[in-house]
């Protein structure tokens, strides 16, 4: 998830990369989605990956997958998780997501494992959270 | 203890949470990195000490800082102190730094072991479930080895919220720790049946992930996706089942013909795009399974065109690029299909998004035909003039150049318009692919004769305006084509109009702002021109220009002998020299100019890419010995012997050939015809399959073909391809005219009527005749070249580990390690596995046809009940095996197992039988079942004959009768590779006869064979099916065939062939069709059948056993049984009806036939004779 400043709000590796290389490729990964424009599709070939973004106001959210995933079904996946989010904090902001980075973490982990989806019920990924708040506040 | 609590507490008002960090690196913006270095400080200042809370607080901000792609990986000790944290608020935290930034290479990760061990056992599902997830992120192959077993548990826990998480990471534990997917394996078969939705999605993705790397071992699990797919509505699963079945397919053609019905309903059905995508990609994957002797499914690809035309015309981009991204898959087998919607795609071309240009791109390579390339490619050239990213430039560069000399230029009909769109090219500023229309000038100025004069014209012309192409920068990739230029413009110098201009041109001073190679090429090349021009000169007479000649040689050269580049240096000095002995020799007025022709006579042959690479190592040669010992290493350094190849200075990549006396060429020759006619992969020369070469060596042996030009040579000026194309139209115009002109006439003799249709021009590709004669010369290869070089797999691919089979029980030795105070809950040894694949050839076997109530279950049941029989054959053969060991004793297990034991009993006598069979091809005995209604269980028999076999290779075969065609049966012959090879390229052959024809993919002669549609990895058997169509059926025929392949191995490949002969015995044209018994004695009552019986002494086996035999091996089903007396029927695919009535005595069988056709019959009683002789 990254601004469109290129600053990175949220990133999650399913297959280790290294730090200094993580940061490379979020760069030029954000370079890229950021010079497509609205008549553009959303998909980009990059290297020996694509990449389905979909933008939310300022906000990109790009993922990386290989050829044999099925583009379109990212392509709703990632609206699915901005859903998800938009009922959690009630109309999601930049700022929430930057602000509860480990709760964003919590509701990806929910959604998706392992870089396979577990879960798009919206009430059945919010459950364990739900319960983590009721948790916190006693 | 209670202050220190307080005071941390205290301290923890004062330390910055997420929220403060945060803020913070937003208010200093300016100064952010400091900013930072002063938080990572107080970070590591709150990590040293106790309170955790304060702890974790840390920790979260070290993930923040983490991800703004600052390095925590010191602080990993303290995050392993978070995750042990008993408050899951906290322990999440230290996951959540754990799955960011472990990874395999953290040390502190084994310390993890046993706290994950207790989270993954906690009462608590949440921190299971956090335990899981991070997990997935780190888990190492340590790891995966200790824990696999606990996680195995967890796949059946109570909760479908665990249970979906363990499935899902057991995906990394295989990868990691491969042995434990074997013991795993039953249990995640069982959990695509859970009761949950999620946790059944979880193992579709993980068996899905598992299955595309390794497809082969998951073939026995598709009836079940089969099920699964038929009865689930969740997309997402959906999507991911039928991506399954697009990696099972290509292994499994039949499982295609299966899938076909499902999809189209999907694709007719779904609303969702993903899903509508998917299933359109899997029909695609399924329709190039399938072999070509399935026809009939033009209606599918119909059906997925229309539908991705859909997605194509939609106003979202996202949809126009997939659809465009589909139709490429289909475009490699059907391209007849896609090319129907040219329009559409040349219309994706204008469109504003480059991705969707480029994917348009991609499918106009298989769109062009001879009659509009020209057209498409001037669309092209637009756009290469339109486009502003260099990137999308060069792409369409490539493209243009991809889709002309796509199948050895086989859609140009006119080179000379070729060579001036590759001159056109050379206008793009700052491309990178120079060189590439470089290769493209060379290629076609070689190969193609009769171009050779056009474009040394054109050549000509380029090194006159050099400067226009060199001028811009010293990098430019486009200079590239000079080299091309300067060598053709040398090598056939006969043709230059103007030879003189052009050496002029080619000793400009500009030439030596070049870069090395293109200079080296130069110099090489003037003296080639220097020679002919001295030749004309000399024939001439012309004394003196001929000396002008040479002192201009002599004038310019230097400016190339102080070049920087030795290879020109070199080439440069020695030319100096030869020149100057030249005019010392003009000044003595001797005739020099036929000597140095010489020095360039003969012609270069084109030699294939991969010529070198291919040419065999000769026998004895071993490349690894040393040809002198090698020096010890005490010896001095500069005394060193140089290697011996070292020295041999750079080849030129188009050498020259060793002059070879005749013999031995057309000896070579020969070979070379041999290997390329036997050889699969090899693309067939020209249009015009004219004579190659002839046996004459040097220049002549390549036949000089009449230059018919409709085009005026003398373009002035640079060439505009588009004149080619106004050309070529009224070239075409005028052909049309002409066979007009011819149809009139005929239609005028005979009515003259309808004329109008003949304006509209359907003309198809073969219509059109090139307007050159082009005989498009073949690349040279090497003599015993190897046919292939395939790339091997990676060996170090991760997913080659989990490539196990899954099918066999499994050992002791597998079971997965389970930590020692954990004894008690043994883990349950999974359950043997049912031999499987036998299941699956009976899924996938066409439905028998419904006249019989039994038969009309749905597939899945089928599927289910085939278990039953299975279960009597477990018990047994473990009895049999107890009673060899242990004759005397029996134990307790025995006398469990007594009911089943005395079953046994009864079938006694066919136990040897039975063990025999054990190994062998076993056909589920339900086939036979319509007739027997006791339990006596029968066994096992196979249809499978065997039709050869030699070390690498094993055929069996079985032959079927078609339902629908009255003259067609199928022949599935499994292969079995049996070498330690990978065999591949197999293709199988028969003789034709009269009567009997295979069916061959349209357009192929009779002499054709047929490719079998997979390869064979080691140790794999396969089945591929085979149509024939038949004229009578009344005989046995054999037919001799033949089966070629590629056997390849760490040594090599190597060409195998293996003979058989294919018998179709009378009974392969019956098939087994139930009667009732009502029908059958009309049948006998209607008096129109011809009757005939034989008699059989000395049948030992059961009357049951042999109505069995019959059953399966002669296709007939028993109508009615009374005692030891059997009427049976079955009906040819012709419809003759057969009659038996069997009857058994004390020692011997009769049986008596009636059928309408005698000669059937009597063939048919031959050879059950020949069958029951053997029992």
């Amino acid at each position: 998830m990254v601004n469109k400043q290129g600053q990175t709000r949220l990133s999650r590796y399913y297959e280790h990369v290294e730090l200094h290389k993580r940061t490379l490729l979020e760069a030029e990964v954000i370079k890229n989605c950021l010079s497509r424009s609205k008549y553009q599709c959303s998909f980009i070939e990059y290297k020996d990956f694509k990449l389905v973004y979909r933008q939310y106001a300022a906000l990109f959210i790009v993922v990386g997958i290989n050829e044999t995933e099925n583009e379109m079904a990212v392509y709703e996946l990632i609206h699915n998780f901005v859903e998800v989010l938009d009922k959690y904090f009630s109309r999601v902001s930049e700022l929430d997501i930057m602000f509860n980075l480990d709760r964003v973490h919590i509701i990806l982990d929910e959604m998706v494992l392992n870089g396979c989806i577990v879960e798009t019920n919206r009430s059945r990924i919010l459950a364990p959270l739900l319960v983590l708040d009721k948790m916190a506040e006693t | 203890m209670a202050l220190k609590m307080v005071k941390g507490s205290i301290d923890r008002m004062f330390d910055k949470n997420l929220q403060d960090l945060v803020r913070g690196i937003r208010n200093h913006k300016e100064d952010e990195a400091k900013y930072i270095s002063q938080c990572i400080d107080e970070i590591k200042q709150e990590l040293k000490q106790d309170n955790i809370a304060v702890k974790a607080n840390a920790v979260c901000k070290l993930t923040y800082l983490q991800m703004l792609g600052y390095d925590i990986s010191w602080a990993a000790f303290n995050i392993i102190e978070v995750m042990s944290a008993s408050k899951f608020t906290f322990k999440r935290i230290g996951y959540l730094a754990a799955s960011q930034c472990f990874h395999e290479g953290t040390d502190v990760i084994m310390l993890t072991t046993n706290q994950i061990r207790k989270d993954l056992s906690s009462p608590n599902q949440y921190d299971t479930g956090v335990a899981l997830t991070g997990l997935s992120c780190f888990v190492t192959p340590d790891l995966a080895r200790d824990l696999a077993n606990d996680i195995m548990t967890l796949m059946s826990h109570t909760k479908p919220y665990i249970r979906k998480k363990a499935v899902l990471i057991m995906y990394k534990v295989f990868l990691k720790y491969p042995e434990s997917l074997r013991p795993a394996f039953p249990r995640l078969k069982e959990k695509l049946e859970d009761p949950d939705p999620g946790v059944q999605s979880a193992a579709v993705n993980v068996i899905c992930e598992l299955a595309r790397r390794n497809p082969k071992n998951y073939l026995s699990l598709a009836p079940l996706f089969f099920k699964l797919m038929t009865s689930s509505t969740n997309n997402w699963v959906l999507i991911k089942i039928i991506k399954l079945f697009g990696a099972l397919t290509p292994l499994e053609p039949r499982l295609g013909k299966k899938l076909i019905e499902p999809l189209t309903n999907l694709i007719h059905s779904t609303s969702a795009m993903s899903l509508l995508y998917e299933c359109v990609n899997t029909v695609i994957a399924v329709l190039i399974s399938l072999s070509s002797g399935m026809p009939n499914h033009s209606a599918s690809i119909q059906l997925c065109v229309q539908k991705l035309r859909i997605l194509i015309e939609d106003s979202d981009q996202n949809l126009k690029y997939l659809g465009l991204l589909a139709m490429s898959k289909i475009l490699k087998t059907h391209p007849k299909s896609v090319q129907s919607h040219k329009d559409l795609i040349l219309q994706c071309l204008d469109d504003k998004d480059e991705s969707i240009r480029l994917r348009a791109l991609d499918l106009l390579y298989g769109m062009v035909s001879k009659k509009n390339l020209m057209e498409i490619v001037k669309k092209l050239m637009i756009h290469v003039d339109k486009a502003e990213g260099t990137t999308y430039r060069d792409e369409l560069l490539t493209k243009i150049i991809d889709i002309c000399s796509q199948s050895n230029y086989q859609y140009i009909t006119n080179f000379e318009w070729y060579i001036s769109i590759l001159v056109e090219l050379t206008r793009l500023e700052g491309t990178r692919h120079g060189h590439l229309i470089a290769a493209q000038m060379l290629d076609v100025a070689i190969r193609v004769k009769a171009i050779r004069k056009f474009a040394v014209s054109q050549m000509a012309m380029l090194l006159d305006n050099a400067h226009l192409i060199a001028s811009n920068t010293q990098r430019n990739g486009i200079c590239e084509v000079l080299y091309a230029a300067a060598w053709i413009c040398g090598e056939f110098s006969e043709h230059l109009q103007e030879p003189n201009q052009t050496l002029e041109a080619m000793l400009r001073p500009k030439v030596t702002t070049l870069p090395g190679h293109i200079q080296a090429v130069y110099v090489q090349n003037m003296v080639k021109l220097y020679a002919s021009i001295l030749q004309q000169k000399e024939e001439a007479g012309e004394k003196e220009s001929s000396q002008e000649i040479t002192q201009l040689m002599i004038d310019r050269l230097p400016q190339f002998v102080q070049s920087a580049d030795l290879e020109v240096q070199e080439r440069a000095s020695c030319i100096l020299q030869l020149i100057k002995y030249i005019q010392k020799l003009q000044a003595k007025e001797v005739p020099v100019a036929e000597e140095v022709i010489a020095l360039f006579a003969g012609e270069l042959n084109p030699v294939a890419p991969k010529a070198q690479k291919k040419v065999p190592v000769p026998e004895g040669l071993d490349l690894d010995t040393w040809i002198n010992e090698p020096p010890s290493d005490s010896e001095s350094e500069d005394e060193k012997p140089k290697t011996i190849f070292h020295d041999e200075e750079q080849r030129h990549s188009r050498q020259r050939q060793p002059e070879m006396d005749e013999e031995e060429l057309a000896r070579r020759r020969e070979v070379r015809k041999q290997e390329q006619a036997n050889n699969p992969f090899y693309i067939k020369s020209s249009p015009s399959p004219q004579k190659r070469y002839q046996d004459t060596p040097g220049v002549e042996h390549i036949p000089v073909v009449q230059i018919d030009l409709s085009v005026p040579l003398k373009v002035p000026g640079m060439p505009m391809s588009d004149q080619y194309v106004k050309l070529e139209e009224e070239r075409r115009h005028k052909q049309r005219l002409e066979k007009d002109k011819k149809k009139k006439k005929q239609k005028k003799e005979k009515k003259g009527k309808h004329h109008r249709h003949n304006s509209l021009h359907t003309e198809s590709d073969e219509d059109i005749a090139p307007a050159q004669h082009v005989d498009i010369i073949t690349e040279e290869m090497p003599e015993n070249a190897l046919p292939s070089d395939e790339d091997d797999k990676d060996p170090n691919d991760p997913y080659k580990a989990l490539d196990i089979d899954l099918d066999k029980p499994l050992a002791d030795s597998e079971k997965l390690p389970v930590q020692k105070h954990r004894n008690t809950e043994n883990l349950k040894s999974p359950d043997t596995e049912a031999p499987l694949g036998e299941d699956l050839d009976f899924w996938l076997s066409p439905a028998p046809p419904p006249v019989s109530t039994t038969q009309t279950q749905s597939e899945p049941e089928v599927s289910t009940a085939i278990a039953e029989p299975e279960d009597h054959e477990e018990p047994n053969k473990e009895d049999r095996e107890e009673e060899e060991d242990d004759e005397g004793k029996k134990s307790s297990k025995h006398k469990k197992k007594k009911h089943k034991k005395e079953k046994e009993e009864k079938s006694k006598d066919k136990k040897k039988s039975k063990k025999k069979h054990h190994h062998s091809e076993e056909e589920p005995v339900e086939s036979v079942q319509n007739g027997t209604l006791d339990d006596e269980p029968l066994p096992p028999m196979s249809s499978y004959h065997l039709l050869a076999e030699n070390p690498y290779i094993k055929m069996t075969y079985d032959i079927q009768g078609n339902l629908q065609n009255d003259s067609q049966v199928t022949v599935s012959v499994i292969f079995e590779n049996k070498s330690t090879s990978f065999v591949k390229s197999m293709e199988l052959n028969v003789l034709d006869s009269l009567n009997t024809k295979m069916i061959r993919p349209e357009g192929s002669s009779v002499h054709d064979g047929i490719p079998v549609p997979f390869q064979l990895p080691p140790g794999i058997s396969n089945e591929a099916q085979f149509v024939f169509t038949l004229q009578s059926i009344v005989m046995a025929q054999k037919l001799k065939g033949t089966l070629s392949f590629i056997v390849k191995n760490d040594e090599g490949s190597t060409h195998e062939k293996l003979d058989f002969k294919l018998h179709f015995s009378c009974a392969s044209y019956l098939i087994t069709t139930p009667c009732y018994s009502d029908a059958f004695a009309k049948l006998l009552e209607s008096g129109d059948l011809h009757m005939n019986s034989i008699k059989v002494d000395g049948i030992s086996i059961s009357f049951q056993h042999l109505l069995a035999k019959i059953c399966f091996h002669h296709h007939f089903s028993v109508v009615e049984r009374v005692d030891s007396c059997a009427s049976m029927y079955s009906r040819s695919i012709q419809g003759h009806h057969v009659c038996l009535l069997v009857k058994k005595g004390e020692n011997s069988v009769s049986v008596d036939g009636k059928c309408n056709e005698s000669t059937l019959l009597s063939n048919l009683l031959d050879e059950m004779k020949e069958t029951l002789s053997m029992c």
